[in-house]
């Protein structure tokens, strides 16, 4: 499908309400509204179109894959519904899926599309009310398997680097999971929750993954169990937030065999929003995640065995919004971001050794207030990727032709959707 | 009489309103109303964050908060070797 009759889509998919955002520009502490037990349900969908270009496709360890460029329109769409099924019991529902096109078109036979919809997710959560003082709330997920996991033949180069495309891959298993939690109001000014979540992956089989043309490859992704705990508080016109999370997972099996378990992870996130009058809100948010190292499935001591060195990188983001109210019905938004993973820990004439990336961001948006319960939003971004060099891999021996240069990519995504609420 | 009637009317009157008025997050144990917009958004959170892995790319909310709740660095990249491509 070409670029003009996306566009034509993304028109269509402009239908309107205000965003629900993470916005915590919140009503007065300590106001009460009326609360019936009316039901009101939501739908929001956007039309987002990806374009990048650079130097090499992905994977970029194939040097004949260049030059590149590759492009994606993803438009997902959910249905929302929230209302009181007891008077102190609330309850939200949520179910998103969406479609993509993913094309890749780069040097040496590496190019490949897929046109699919994608994984579904569906939520709900229950919140109890009844109780000062605290609020526990529980949520149940699901990722239903409706895209597809399984790529043949060239469609499989439709799958692109994580970091210029927001739909890495088009499928997985049915996952499921939870999470139940409480928030802790401290005061009127300030808020603490704790939660602890559990996601079960299904298997799924995906087309090979060796350069021999192997038999399809079965994956049983190891589950996951973390922590969170966050602390929020308002100082007059200045909210702070933080978020620190922890996550072990269990083990991974190949084709029925045990591989890998994931290295535990550690992330933490901080955010800043000044309010400096009913028209302007600055906010500023860090985030950082550390994950330890692997351990790997030894068959000849069968056991796992810690890596020698940490194969996973550090990551860091931070982000500056701006946002203006010009209007009662217009707002306007600027954003910048920069994001950085570190090398990893092997030395760069390690087959493991992944080198460091850095991701500038510059972007903008315009919502438009249609109707009281209908909202248009529409968003342009532009960034660059850059990609540190690593020399030849070094295996008992050099193995010449393996090195990769430093790589820029840049990109464009625009995006235009909107949501209504009954 | 006028002033009973003009009062029990005024009673009516307010009384239907304070018994509609609730807090749509619940209360502290101060009694007053928990900050609805801080109380929606850090169950938003921790449900974000504790699916980190229940899908590559989906989060569970809305399209439309996407761009404010998506965090990279909870993104795994060694969970990407599961999407490495070598092949065809």
């Amino acid at each position: 499908m070409g670029l003009k009759r996306y566009i034509a889509v993304m028109g269509l998919a402009a239908i309107a309400s205000p965003a629900v955002g993470a916005d915590v520009s919140a009503p007065p502490v300590g106001s009460v509204v009326q609360v019936s037990s009316g039901w009101t349900l939501t739908f929001d969908t956007e039309a987002r179109y990806t374009a990048w270009s650079g130097p090499r496709g992905f994977p970029n360890s194939y040097a004949p894959g260049a030059p590149a460029r590759g492009s994606q329109f993803h438009m997902p769409m959910a249905l929302a519904a929230t209302g009181l099924v007891a008077p102190d019991l609330k309850l939200e529902l949520l179910a998103r899926t969406g479609f993509v096109d993913s094309r890749q078109n780069a040097g040496g036979g590496l190019a490949g599309s897929i046109q699919t919809l994608t994984d579904t997710v569906v939520s709900g959560t229950v919140t109890w009310m009844g109780t000062p003082g605290v609020q526990p709330f529980f949520t149940l997920n699901a990722n239903l398997p409706t895209g597809r996991a399984y790529l043949n033949g060239t469609s499989a180069f439709a799958r692109m680097d994580p970091d210029l495309v927001e739909v890495p891959t088009f499928g997985e298993g049915f996952n499921v999971g939870g999470t139940l939690g409480a928030n802790i109001p401290i005061g009127q000014n300030s808020l603490a929750t704790v939660s602890v979540s559990h996601t079960h992956r299904g298997p799924y089989t995906r087309d090979p993954t060796d350069i021999f043309g192997g038999p399809d490859t079965r994956i049983q992704p190891g589950a996951s169990t973390s922590g969170t705990v966050q602390l929020a508080h308002i100082m007059g016109a200045l909210l702070l937030r933080a978020a620190a999370t922890y996550t072990y997972t269990s083990a991974t099996r190949i084709d029925g065999g045990l591989a890998v378990i994931q290295g535990d992870s550690f992330a933490l996130t901080g955010t800043a929003a000044y309010t400096w009058t009913p028209e302007h809100q600055t906010t500023f948010t860090a985030a950082y995640n550390h994950t330890r190292s692997n351990a790997n499935f030894i068959l000849a001591v069968n056991q796992f065995q810690r890596e020698a060195f940490n194969s996973n990188s550090n990551a860091i983001r931070l982000r500056l919004d701006h946002a203006w109210r010009v209007t009662q019905d217009w707002t306007l938004g600027v954003y910048g971001s920069w994001f950085h993973r570190d090398s990893n820990a092997y030395i760069p004439t390690a087959f493991q050794f992944i080198p460091a990336k850095t991701k500038w961001g510059l972007g903008g948006s315009a919502r438009y207030q249609v109707a009281p319960n209908s909202a248009i939003t529409a968003r342009v971004e532009h960034f660059w990727v850059s990609q540190a060099s690593r020399p030849d891999i070094d295996f008992g021996g050099v193995i010449p032709g393996t090195a990769i240069p430093a790589l820029s990519f840049t990109g464009w995504t625009l995006s235009l959707g909107g949501n209504i609420t009954f | 009489m006028r002033n009973v009637i003009a009062a029990i009317g005024l009673v009516l009157t307010i009384a239907p309103a304070a018994a509609q008025v609730a807090c749509p997050e619940g209360r502290t144990l101060q009694g007053t109303c928990v900050n609805s917009a801080l109380a929606a958004t850090a169950r938003t959170i921790a449900n974000v964050r504790g699916a980190s892995r229940l899908s590559y790319f989906i989060l569970p909310v809305l399209p439309s908060q996407d761009n404010a709740t998506r965090d990279p660095t909870l993104r795994n990249l060694r969970a990407f070797y599961e999407i490495d491509v070598v092949h065809p």
